[in-house]
């Protein structure tokens, strides 16, 4: 049978309960108590609408019972999905957040045709250039501390020379890819990254980016880091003033808090483009 | 005749462990037994019943679980837990020493025969 009353009567009962599935389930449960009281009714002869008021007199009040109900059904569950629908949208935001990001790195490191990775140096807007010859360095150096796994992916550089007053006549930049994984969200955007330095087998030092003043010619490590994977980040760092034309090899050191840190990049074992 | 409602109040979990103690019951039998059994004297607000079934499932006391019944309609049905069978042995002595002691008191209060 159907009532609108019953209905009501249910609906204020469960109320109070904030978990639909349960709400669901005990509204169920009492309008088919209702239903077996009222055809019990209905059977011994009372009048239907006499016997849907005597159903509802014995079920008593439904605020009482919605108030009762609300304490027996705790909203754990509630809170627990509450809890896990925010993580979802914080989740959705930052993926949102990561993609303009993911794009950028997708942009600047273009992986491999064949066995050899590319590098598509960072565009740099300069009048009248009017020569540039890119090399490619091997790297796939890997390292390992506190969690953090390191993969050197690319290294590549590029000898410019340019017309344009305004700028350096010629040449030399140097940038680098590394593929930082953490699976602790919180350390993927650390400031281990500026904490790098870098050296190479003829002995110049790039500094950290923390602790070496900026500016003039100083050599100097700096860079960006681009969310490209859910627990990786990818660092793209650049050489300033770079100076290690002729060197075997580069290697990013970091060696603070007693931990040593080291990705080499072997400059004879590229090619030159 | 009509009880103090705060007189059953705190005996309804033993009442519906006890009613469960013979058999796996839904809600409207368990409300046709307690009146059955008492004969119509407990008038239980049925909407309540739930509520308390529900703490008692969530104490472990008592399992519940749907099953259709011989008129063909869908029930949650509950039964008696291990557990929820070691409650009522409790609560029934409980019950025995408390009423065996009102008793006593209204004894020795020697109130004369109506």
């Amino acid at each position: 049978m159907e009532s609108i009353r019953f209905r009501r009567w249910c609906s204020l009962a469960v109320s109070g309960i904030r978990y639909k599935p349960d709400r669901e389930r005990v509204y169920a449960e009492l309008y088919g108590h209702m239903e077996d009281r009222y055809e019990a009714l209905t059977e011994a002869g009372v009048p239907p609408e006499e016997a849907e008021s005597r159903v509802l007199a014995a079920m008593g009040s439904a605020e009482e019972t919605s108030n009762i109900l609300e304490r027996v059904h705790r909203p754990y569950w509630a809170w627990a999905l509450w809890a896990a629908r925010c993580l979802l949208l914080i989740a959705l935001l930052l993926a949102l957040l990561s993609v303009p990001r993911w794009i950028m790195a997708q942009d600047i490191v273009k992986l491999p045709e064949g066995q050899r990775e590319t590098f598509a140096l960072p565009y740099r807007e300069a009048q009248g250039i009017r020569d540039t010859r890119t090399f490619y360095a091997k790297p796939m150096s890997r390292a390992s501390s506190d969690g953090y796994r390191f993969i050197l992916t690319c290294a590549a550089g590029r000898h410019i020379e340019c017309d344009d007053p305004d700028w350096i006549e010629e040449h030399d930049e140097f940038y680098l890819a590394v593929e930082v994984f953490n699976l602790r969200p919180w350390a993927q955007y650390s400031g281990i990254l500026r904490e790098f330095c870098a050296v190479d087998s003829l002995g110049n030092v790039y500094g950290a980016f923390n602790r070496t003043p900026h500016g003039g010619d100083t050599p100097l490590l700096s860079g960006n880091a681009y969310r490209t994977g859910l627990c990786t980040v990818t660092w793209i760092l650049s050489l300033r003033n770079f100076r290690s034309q002729g060197a075997e090899w580069i290697e990013l050191r970091y060696d603070q808090g007693g931990r040593d840190i080291r990705l080499c990049v072997d400059l004879k074992g590229g090619g030159t483009e | 005749m009509k009880f103090d409602k705060t007189l059953i109040g705190g005996s309804t979990a033993l009442l519906v462990l006890s009613l469960l103690s013979d058999g796996d019951k839904y809600g409207y039998e368990m409300v046709l037994e307690l009146a059955r059994r008492s004969d119509n004297a407990f008038e239980l607000k049925e909407g309540t019943l739930y509520p308390l079934l529900h703490a008692l499932e969530n104490a472990g006391d008592v399992r519940a679980y749907p099953r259709t019944s011989p008129s063909g309609r869908e029930r949650r049905y509950y039964s008696l837990t291990g557990k929820g069978r070691r409650r009522l042995m409790e609560k029934t002595e409980e019950w025995r020493i408390f009423s065996e002691s009102v008793n006593a008191v209204l004894r020795a209060s020697a109130l004369p025969d109506a």
